[in-house]
């Protein structure tokens, strides 16, 4: 199984590389976008993905991944079924600290609580992060 | 002034915006400058439909100079009610000819040999296409003018659109237009809309199509990707589904359907329940996608990854057929659902 290692390549210096996973294209680049210009003193890359595993042939070009924010819309089904598949392509280095959960429409009444439910479990079992936003 | 008239003309103020009346009221020419000036438009409608009630009873219009106001405006704005494109077939070398007299004619001579009380208007537009308002009656009634139905004819092109159209009416106007167009039969091409330059669009291909080519226009070309400190990890998998759905739906301003309704007939299939699957009688049902603007909305759903590429048929006849209503039925032998035409 192809997975997504923390350490195996050099750090840059002054320069921070961001892996956003999820379905939505567009909140996708809006997030990016914020991030990017957020920061001044450091760099920050940010890369985009639909889904792990991360296609091979842009291994030798990809740098070092630092964070990893899995992107969670609880209004789909699939995005959360595409997050779970996703976690099993992450190496275990990643959970001490490098993966983050981000979810949207936690507000959203006709969501099932189940989803947010199991996503909970989820993220307590791995010790991760758990942020809700909104896209407005 | 008949009463017919009277009830088209309050019809006619109560039903059109009063922004487009002006409009249109300024280029029916019946009425006079200083006529048209004496109305005031910003009088509730009530009061403004007297005031055009008497200067019509003094200018002595009849029915049929009030149907003009309505061909007027129903051409200025033709985005009212439902259009159906029918397609005339087996057209023989005279057909297809550009001479709206010899076409008014004929259409006229032909409909009233088929039906005894019929009013029929006709008028030619600058951009080729012919519009012709049809009041029906019966044997014995004289035509209604509250429920016409309007034809809209590009000479040249094999296309017709039809608007409120009633089901007993069809076979004689059908009829009317082979014979005046000189084909075989009119064919009904299953395609509707609410806005007839769209459909106008779609089914002569006139708006801007993408072929499939070896190159591929890079995502930075397109401007999606400005940011350098932003990747993509997948660039080359979205390149291929904008490509995609580029050569599936356009490019560019997509005509604007309304609907797509998807007419199902085929045997019910499902892996665990036997006992709906052993049935011979198929399964009925219809799947409808609706939205402001289908061919946007579909053409989002292929880029973004919704919709599985390649494009299913299914979804890429609406273009490539140019068609809105499927009915899908089983084949004979085999089991590969095939799509066919059915008579609306």
């Amino acid at each position: 199984m192809s997975l997504l290692r923390p350490f195996s390549k050099l750090p840059e210096l002054n320069m921070a590389n961001v892996l956003l996973v999820g379905n939505d294209d567009t909140f996708q680049h809006v997030l990016a976008d914020a991030i990017v210009k957020q920061e001044n003193n450091v760099n920050v890359n940010v890369r985009l993905a639909r889904t792990l595993p991360l296609p091979a042939e842009n291994e030798d070009s990809r740098p070092r991944i630092d964070l990893v924010v899995l992107i969670v819309n609880l209004r789909s089904e699939l995005s959360l079924s595409s997050t779970e598949t996703s976690l099993k392509h992450l190496d275990t280095g990643f959970f001490l600290g490098k993966v983050c959960f981000l979810v949207t429409g936690a507000r959203c009444t006709s969501v099932p609580h189940e989803r947010l439910a199991s996503l909970r479990k989820i993220a307590v079992s791995l010790h991760c992060p758990l942020l809700f936003t909104e896209d407005q | 002034m008949e009463d017919v008239a009277k009830e088209l003309l309050s019809r006619l103020v109560r039903r059109i915006p009063l922004v487009r009346l002006r409009h249109v009221l300024g280029r029916w020419e019946r009425l006079s400058k200083t006529q048209l000036l004496s109305l005031d438009f910003t009088q509730p409608k009530w009061a403004l439909c007297e005031n055009l009630l008497s200067l019509c009873e003094e200018n002595e219009i009849a029915v049929k100079d009030l149907t003009e106001i309505e061909m007027l405006y129903r051409s200025e704005y033709p985005d009212q009610g439902v259009w159906h494109v029918f397609q005339l077939v087996d057209t023989s070398e005279e057909s297809l000819s550009s001479d709206f007299m010899h076409f008014r004619d004929q259409f006229k001579a032909n409909l009233k040999d088929l039906i005894n009380h019929v009013s029929i208007k006709m008028k030619k537009l600058e951009d080729e296409s012919v519009w012709i308002r049809i009041a029906w009656g019966g044997n014995f009634s004289r035509p209604n003018h509250l429920k016409p139905t309007y034809v809209v004819h590009h000479l040249q092109t094999p296309y017709v659109f039809v608007s409120s159209l009633a089901n007993k009416h069809k076979p004689l106007l059908f009829q009317a237009l082979a014979l005046s167009a000189h084909c075989g039969s009119v064919k009904d091409v299953n395609l509707s809309g609410r806005c007839l330059t769209a459909l106008r669009d779609l089914s002569m291909r006139q708006y801007k199509q993408v072929f499939p080519s070896r190159h591929q226009k890079r995502l930075e070309e397109r401007d999606l990707l400005p940011n350098p400190s932003i990747e993509n990890e997948h660039i080359k998998l979205a390149e291929y589904k904008q490509q995609v759905a580029s050569e599936v739906f356009g490019d560019g301003v997509l005509p604007k359907l309304e609907t797509a309704v998807y007419k199902l007939e085929t045997k019910y299939r499902e892996h665990g329940s036997e006992n709906l699957a052993r049935r011979d009688e198929p399964f009925r049902g219809v799947v409808k996608f609706s939205s402001s603007n289908l061919l946007e909305s579909l053409k989002y759903c292929v880029s973004s990854g919704m919709a599985s590429t390649p494009v299913t048929p299914l979804l890429s006849s609406i273009t490539h057929k140019g068609r809105n209503y499927f009915v899908i039925k089983d084949k004979q032998h085999g089991s590969v659902p095939n799509t066919s035409a059915s008579k609306f």
